[in-house]
């Protein structure tokens, strides 16, 4: 009998091909929103994940930070000295190696008559082997280069569109702030993410850095840290207690820096990620439940003719299972088709979108979304 | 009482409540219909004859008394027993045809053979038996819209005829039609009752009623009058 109840259901539906199809319609607009948008998010926050994966397990970055304390109120908070490196290295034996790191936004600067604005990082050699993000073409500055304030520079691939400099780009003059200088080296491209260039930036020696901008401008400075990998909670703690001792900070005394690692860097972004992919999901949400408004509508405009339906198969002797058969099977056969194409096309969306922008990263699809849009 | 009627109704009540107001659709009537009778029953509208046809059609159950049809006890069937019988004992004719509208005429021949399980080949043949045997032959695969009123009504009795019931229940089935078809419908009516079919035509109107050979009256929920037809000469 469930046989004959299919059949009665499919030949419904397929008599009353508009209805069904404004229904499958709803369900498949509702439930590709949901994967869509829920893959893009996804898909952008796995991204920015990725990107924070390469500094290494072993990464910290160390920032000079007023603590949130009434008390610290208006004052001036020590930057991170080259003494405290210094005196880090020495006694915090986690601690692998340091490159400060001064940092710049919103640099002017000029290759010919073609000017731009771009980050600016003056750093120390170390700092490749510290981040684990290397030079490409040509090199790094080197100990000397620093020490001597050489005028040299290694530039991110997206300079070299930026400014619109020929091929090879070594060895020739940019300006840097109104001075000159000579690129010796390209990083590896990182690409775009989101419409962000990554490779928008300019290395230069740190010593360099400090002349040109000005001794002041070590209250820009952060460090970036490698420490030991497999015991980095332990790193943590004894840069902690190295720091204090270093800026003599009474025990009382809040920290007045702050460390990041790989891994908060994650949570946060996982925690920002669950509220962007809520958000996205609950807007996406709402378009389910409007598709499935729209489905009620023209379920209840079906009705009057449904009802005389019904009364129909009942004067011919259909039972009430009969009846409630066909209508659930209807219903189930409307959703799971609706369901499975809205999925494919929340999948082709997501996909799409990540093709068509360039660098965007791919659409994820997580299991839970296509539930979640096939149970509704 | 005779056993060997095929309907035999016993002192059938059918009480509506209306909030405090308490109506007797049916107030105690009684009726045997032999097989092979040609009944028609008339009354005004409020009269308690389509309580009574939807009795006599398992439609709906008495509020008391005793409906036997075809030696069973209908009246304190469950629902699914009723629509068993509906589907094996009874076929309907409405006014307004009833016709499932975006299903073929063959689809709609073929539904009481789909609810009593036949399988499919035999029913399709049974159904296109049953279509021919009304003079739509050509009309199967046809839609209700694409029908003349008197197709419809056609195909309507096909439906009904499809399933061998025991009785042919037709309400109004001229109401709806102009008077060619509806000459048209009454004549396959009496086709189908000279052939043996037991026929009841629940009907305001005389002109159809005197098809029948035998006329029962209604008003106010009782029979007022039962008496058969005196055969008029055509003219």
């Amino acid at each position: 009998m469930f046989g004959e109840n299919l059949m009665i259901a499919f030949r419904a539906l397929w008599a009353n091909k508009m209805r069904s199809l404004l229904t499958t319609l709803g369900v498949v607009i509702g439930v590709a929103a949901v994967i869509a948008v829920v893959s893009i998010v996804q898909g952008l926050f796995f991204a920015i994940n990725d990107l924070f994966k390469d500094l290494g397990s072993g990464w910290v970055r160390v920032m000079a930070q007023r603590p949130e304390d009434p008390e610290w109120e208006g004052r001036l908070v020590d930057p991170l000295y080259r003494r405290d490196a210094d005196y880090l290295i020495r006694h915090a034996s986690l601690v692998y190696d340091i490159a400060p790191v001064m940092f710049f936004q919103g640099v002017t600067i000029k290759s010919g008559e073609k000017r731009a604005t771009t980050d600016l990082a003056g750093t120390v050699p170390n700092y490749m082997d510290v981040t684990s993000f290397y030079v490409d073409l040509g090199r790094f500055f080197t100990t000397i280069d620093d020490r001597v304030r050489r005028k040299v520079c290694t530039i991110g691939a997206g300079i070299i569109e930026k400014l619109e400099l020929t091929e090879p780009a070594i060895g020739q003059q940019i300006q840097i702030a109104g001075s000159n200088f000579t690129i010796i080296g390209v990083m590896e491209a990182r690409g775009e993410l989101i419409g962000l260039n990554l490779d928008d930036y300019i290395f230069i020696p740190y010593g360099t850095a400090r002349a040109l901008f000005g001794e002041e401008q070590i209250f820009n400075t952060f460090w970036e840290i490698a420490a030991d990998p497999d015991r980095l909670e332990m790193a943590k703690s004894q840069i902690t207690d190295v720091m204090r001792r270093s800026r003599r900070l009474d025990p009382g005394d809040p920290d007045d820096f702050t460390l990041f690692t790989q891994e908060q860097i994650t949570s946060v972004l996982g925690t920002i990620s669950g509220y962007a992919t809520t958000v996205a999901g609950g807007i996406a949400g709402v378009a389910l439940f409007v598709g499935g408004i729209g489905i009620m509508n023209i379920m209840r405009a079906a009705t009057t003719e449904r009802t005389r339906e019904i009364g129909i198969r009942k004067a011919v002797g259909a039972r009430r299972d009969n009846i409630l058969l066909q209508f659930l099977i209807e219903a189930t056969i409307l959703t799971v088709v609706g369901g499975g194409i809205g999925i494919a096309i929340g999948v082709g969306i997501g996909s799409a979108v990540a093709s068509v922008i360039p660098q965007f990263p791919d659409a994820h699809v997580p299991v839970w979304a296509v539930i979640a849009g096939f149970s509704v | 009482m005779n056993n060997e009627a095929l309907i035999s109704v016993k002192d059938l009540k059918k009480l509506y409540e209306m909030g405090e107001e308490k109506v007797h659709a049916l107030d105690g009537v009684s009726i045997d219909i032999e097989r092979g009778e040609y009944v028609a029953i008339m009354g005004a509208s409020g009269s308690g004859k389509s309580t009574l046809m939807n009795l006599i059609g398992c439609l709906d159950s008495p509020s008391s008394g005793s409906y036997v049809l075809n030696k069973r006890e209908v009246s304190k069937m469950d629902d699914n027993e009723l629509a068993a019988i509906r589907n094996k004992e009874i076929g309907f004719v409405f006014q307004t045809f009833n016709l499932l509208s975006r299903t073929s005429a063959l689809g709609n021949v073929e539904l009481p053979l789909i609810y009593s399980g036949v399988p499919r080949s035999e029913r399709l043949a049974r159904a296109r038996e049953a279509l021919k045997s009304v003079g739509l032959a050509d009309r199967m695969h046809h839609r209700p819209n694409e029908l003349s009123g008197g197709q419809r009504q056609r195909v309507a009795v096909a439906r009904a005829l499809v399933n061998e019931p025991s009785l042919l229940l037709a309400d109004e089935p001229t109401g709806n039609l102009d008077s060619r078809t509806t000459a048209e419908i009454m004549d396959l009516f009496d086709k189908l009752n000279e052939s043996g079919n037991t026929l009841i035509v629940v009907t305001h109107e005389d002109e159809i009623a005197r098809h029948a050979r035998r006329i029962i009256h209604l008003k106010d929920g009782k029979v007022i009058s039962d008496e058969p037809v005196r055969q008029t000469v055509p003219s």
